[in-house]
C-alpha cells in the first residue's frame, strides 16, 4: 500500500485549489467496492452473475447512497476551501506583519502620522459635536431660543462681541414689549456652600426664574423657581440641585426637597433637583442654581451674562436701539466706558447648550467659531498626513520591486499580490487609528483645559 | 459480544456504526472494502450493515474530520481510496467507547434477572 497524497503536498506549498472531481471519485470508489466483493464471492464459489446480485443486495439502494455521497462531499469541499480561504489570508497577515517589521522604521512613522491626523480630528470632532451639533439633555430644540451678542467698539479693543451686559441693559430690553417673547438672564460664578472647615467650593449658576421654562427644562424632583422667588430680598431663596451634586453630595436622598443649606452668606431651601446631564448654560460643571435676585445683594456690580431671545428676526433692531439707549443713559454716571457704540447681534442657541454660530452675522461665540476652524485645520492636517502616508508606501513599494517581481516569478496570482499588500496597509491603518483612540482622551482634556483658560472664561467683571 | 437468541441478523442502533468505523480504522489506513470487510468478520454477520450506508458514515465522518482520506493504491495495484484516523478521530473513538460502556451497562442493570 502506497498512498500518494496530492492534497497534503498542495496544501503545503499553498498551491491554489482546483475543483475536486466530486462525482467521479465517488463512481470510482464504489466501482472498487463492487469490484473486490464480487472477487471475493466469486472466491467463495458464486458464480459471476450470482456474485454481483449479491454484492448489490449488500450495497443497498445505490442511487440513494451515491446522492448522498455526493451531497456530503460538496460540503465537505466547501468546507476545505473556506478553511484554505482563512488560512490563506491568516498567512498573509503574518506575511504583512514580518515585511512591517522588517521596515519598522518606516511602520512606524505612518503609524505616528495617522495618530496625529486621526487623533487631531477626533479631537476637535469631539469638542465640536459637543459645542455645536449635539442638543443638549432634557432641553427643547427650540429653533427661535437665540442667544443676544453685543458687537461693541472700543477705542482701546477695536471691534469685539460678547456676551454680557449690565443689569439695567438686561431689564431694559426684557422690559421692551414686542421685541422678544422673552428673555432671561445667566451667570455662572463660584460660591461656598457651608461653614468653617465643612465649607465646599461649588460651582452656582444665577438664573432668572424664566431661564428653565425657556429652555423647556423639567426638574426631576421638586421644581424650578418661581417667578415670585426671584426677587430683591427673598427671606427665604430657593436653590435646585444638579442631579450630579445631588448624588455626589448628598447621596441622591429623595428627602432632599426642604432641607436648608449655607450658601455664601445666605440660607437657602433647597427646592428641586434638575435631570441628569442639564448642565445650565456655560460648559463649566454646575452644582446648583440659585435665582439672580436672590444672590443680587453679593453681585451688585456684576454684570450678568448670556440673554436669550425667542423672536430674533425682528428683534435686533429694535433691541439694539433699547440697548444702546439705556448703555447711554449709564455711560452718563459710568465716565471709564470706553464703550462707543454697542449694538445687538442675535446668534441661533445657547451657548454651552447647542449651536452658536451663525453664518450670516459673523457672530458666535469664540469658543465655537474657534473650534470650527480648528477642525477644518485638522482636516488639513488629516489630508497632509495621508499623503505623507501615501508618499512613504509609494517609495517603499519602489524598493520592493525585486522582491516582487520575484514573488510573481515564483507563480503568486496578482490577486493574491495585492491582497498582501492591501493588508500591510490595512494593518498600518488599524494601529494608526489605535493610536489615535489612545490619543483622544488626553488631548480632549488639554483642549478643555486651554480652552476654558483663554475662551470660555467668563468675562472678569 | 452477545449472541441474539433467533439467527436473525441486528438492527443496527443510532450512532453505532460510526465508532465500529472509528474502531476499525485504529489500526490503519483502509481503504471502505476493507473496512466492511473487517467488520462483516469480527461481527460474524452478526449485525446487519449495508454496504451502502458503511461509505455514507465514512463520507460523513469525512465530513466531520474524524477520518481523512487519500487516494493510494492497493497491494494488487488497484487505485483505492484509503481512510484514516485523524487526532479529533482517536479521541471521539474514546469518548463514544466510554459512553457506550456504559449505556450497556445500565441497560444490562436492569435488564438482569433479579
Amino acid at each position: 500500500m502506497q498512498p500518494t497524497r496530492p492534497r497534503g503536498i498542495r496544501r503545503l506549498l499553498r498551491l491554489p485549489a482546483g475543483k475536486r472531481p466530486i462525482a467521479r471519485e465517488i463512481d470510482d470508489e464504489i466501482a472498487f467496492h463492487f469490484d473486490e466483493t464480487v472477487a471475493e464471492l466469486v472466491a467463495q464459489g458464486l458464480t459471476p452473475d450470482d456474485a454481483r446480485r449479491e454484492a448489490a443486495k449488500r450495497f443497498g439502494d445505490l442511487s440513494q447512497v451515491r446522492r448522498d455521497l455526493r451531497q456530503i462531499d460538496s460540503m465537505s469541499d466547501r468546507q476545505e476551501r473556506r478553511q484554505d480561504r482563512v488560512g490563506a489570508l491568516a498567512h498573509d497577515a503574518r506575511y504583512a506583519v514580518r515585511a512591517l517589521i522588517k521596515d519598522r522604521r518606516v511602520a512606524l512613522f505612518v503609524i505616528f502620522t495617522l495618530m496625529l491626523g486621526i487623533g487631531a480630528n477626533a479631537t476637535m470632532f469631539g469638542i465640536v459635536d459637543r459645542l455645536l451639533l449635539r442638543p443638549p439633555p432634557h432641553v427643547s430644540d427650540d429653533p427661535l431660543l437665540t442667544t443676544i451678542y453685543i458687537r461693541r467698539e472700543s477705542r482701546d479693543f477695536g471691534v469685539f462681541f460678547g456676551r454680557s451686559m449690565s443689569y439695567p441693559g438686561y431689564a431694559a430690553l426684557r422690559d421692551q414689549s414686542g421685541v422678544f417673547s422673552d428673555v432671561a438672564a445667566y451667570w455662572s460664578t463660584v460660591a461656598s456652600l457651608g461653614r468653617g472647615p465643612n465649607a465646599v467650593k461649588v460651582n452656582a449658576g444665577l438664573a432668572t426664574a424664566n431661564f428653565f421654562p425657556m429652555l423647556g427644562v423639567r426638574a426631576e424632583l421638586g421644581r424650578f423657581f418661581a417667578p415670585d422667588e426671584d426677587r430683591r430680598n427673598n427671606p427665604k431663596p430657593p436653590a435646585v440641585l444638579s442631579h450630579g451634586f445631588w448624588a455626589r453630595q448628598f447621596g441622591s436622598d429623595p428627602q432632599i426637597l426642604g432641607r436648608e443649606i449655607q450658601v455664601n452668606q445666605a440660607v437657602y431651601t433647597i427646592v428641586g433637583v434638575a435631570p441628569a446631564g442639564f448642565n445650565g448654560a456655560g460648559l463649566y460643571p454646575t452644582d446648583m442654581w440659585i435665582p439672580m435676585h436672590a444672590a443680587a445683594a453679593e453681585y451688585t456690580n456684576a454684570t450678568f451674562d448670556t440673554y436669550y431671545d425667542m423672536r430674533p428676526d425682528v428683534a435686533a433692531a429694535r433691541a439694539t436701539a433699547t440697548y444702546q439707549r439705556v448703555t447711554r443713559d449709564a455711560r452718563k454716571s459710568d465716565s471709564a466706558s470706553s464703550m462707543l457704540l454697542a449694538s445687538m447681534v442675535p446668534a441661533r442657541g445657547v451657548e454651552g447648550l447647542s449651536g452658536v454660530l451663525t453664518g450670516k452675522s459673523g457672530s458666535g461665540s469664540l469658543s465655537a467659531r474657534v473650534s470650527a476652524w480648528l477642525s477644518i485645520v485638522a482636516a488639513i492636517l488629516l489630508a497632509i498626513a495621508c499623503a505623507n502616508v501615501a508618499n512613504l508606501l509609494l517609495l517603499r513599494a519602489a524598493r520592493r520591486r525585486r522582491e516582487i517581481a520575484m514573488r510573481l516569478a515564483l507563480g503568486i496570482s496578482r490577486a493574491r499580490l495585492a491582497v498582501q499588500l492591501l493588508l500591510e496597509s490595512t494593518i498600518l491603518a488599524a494601529l494608526g487609528g489605535l493610536a489615535a483612540l489612545a490619543l483622544v482622551p488626553a488631548a480632549t482634556r488639554l483642549c478643555a483645559r486651554r480652552s476654558s483658560a483663554y475662551w470660555t472664561s467668563p468675562p472678569a467683571s | 459480544m452477545p449472541t441474539s437468541a433467533s439467527n436473525e441478523p441486528l438492527e443496527l442502533l443510532q450512532g453505532t456504526l460510526d465508532v465500529l468505523i472509528l474502531k476499525t480504522l485504529t489500526w490503519g489506513p483502509m481503504h471502505g472494502y476493507g473496512v466492511a470487510h473487517w467488520i462483516r468478520q469480527r461481527t460474524a454477520d452478526a449485525l446487519r450493515i449495508d454496504d451502502g450506508a458503511l461509505y455514507t458514515a465514512l463520507h460523513r465522518l469525512e465530513h466531520r474530520e474524524w477520518v481523512q482520506s487519500e487516494w493510494g493504491v492497493t497491494e494488487q495495484n488497484r487505485r483505492a481510496k484509503f481512510y484514516s484516523l485523524t487526532k479529533q478521530g482517536r479521541s471521539a473513538l474514546v469518548q463514544r467507547t466510554q459512553q457506550w460502556t456504559r449505556y450497556t451497562t445500565a441497560v444490562a442493570r436492569v435488564l438482569r434477572p433479579a
